[in-house]
């Protein structure tokens, strides 16, 4: 996503926490994450750093679960691209580039 | 009776079941042609129906909890497209007009080297993006960007 936003200017990725049921600590980092809303907070949870707990009282994770189970988004990552295709699973950048088009 | 008039009377038995069998498949054919298959000026969607509670009772003893979604005529012939969902996961199968089989699984396009059933799919399961608050979302790239791409995401 990194390169992707380097090379294309005119495209962004909004990032939405989305805890799995099967990551047990997920759920409080993904909230942590969003109080913060640290981009970076996030690429540390991914480098296996730890989240320092936050509790801004936010609702945003569990409506992103509640809402990623009526738009059929049942794994990470999912792409939903500007029309709306859902697109499961890790993807090079410029298959990503290719299918978000123009 | 000897072995070799066994033999006989077995090719006999034989021959005659081959010719019965022939017989059979050529009247099932033409009546097939008659009335199965597209006639001059008829269109098949018209002659094969298959309502959504038909199509429920044929699949729930196999798949739990069937909800027909849609229902439409595959591009393979012979079939129909059967939009479903069961245990909240949505998928296809495509059973046959003669309503004695289903297949689910991809089907592939010879000339254009496609995945229809999946390329179907994610037209099907396309989610209306303006659902989606992106209040509480991290953001990658710039806010005025054109292109927003919404990305779920798991921390762990």
């Amino acid at each position: 996503m990194k390169k992707i936003i380097e090379e294309r200017k005119d495209i962004a990725f909004y990032l939405k926490m989305f805890p799995l049921p099967s990551h047990p600590e997920a759920y409080e980092k993904s909230k942590s994450i969003v109080c913060e809303k640290s981009i970076t907070l996030l690429e540390n949870s991914f480098e296996k750093k730890p989240v320092p707990k936050q509790n801004c009282g936010t609702l945003a994770v569990d409506e992103n679960i509640k809402l990623a189970k009526k738009l059929g988004v049942t794994s990470v990552p999912m792409v939903i691209l500007p029309n709306g295709m859902l697109l499961p699973g890790y993807k090079d950048a410029k298959t990503l580039i290719d299918l978000i088009g123009n | 009776m000897d072995c070799v008039q066994q033999d006989f009377m077995l090719e006999k038995n034989v021959l005659r079941r081959f010719l019965f069998n022939f017989l059979l498949l050529f009247f099932i054919l033409s009546v097939g042609n008659a009335y199965g298959f597209e006639a001059r000026g008829q269109e098949c969607s018209k002659c094969h129906v298959l309502s959504n509670s038909e199509a429920k009772d044929l699949l729930k003893n196999i798949i739990p909890e069937v909800v027909i979604l849609d229902i439409r005529l595959s591009s393979a012939k012979g079939f129909w497209e059967v939009y479903l969902e069961s245990g909240g996961k949505k998928g296809l199968l495509y059973v046959d007009f003669p309503k004695k089989h289903f297949f689910s699984g991809p089907l592939i396009s010879i000339a254009d080297r496609k995945n229809l059933t999946q390329e179907r799919l994610m037209e099907l399961n396309k989610v209306d993006v303006s659902q989606i608050p992106l209040d509480d979302a991290l953001l990658m790239g710039d806010q005025k960007a054109r292109i927003r791409v919404i990305v779920f995401t798991d921390p762990d």
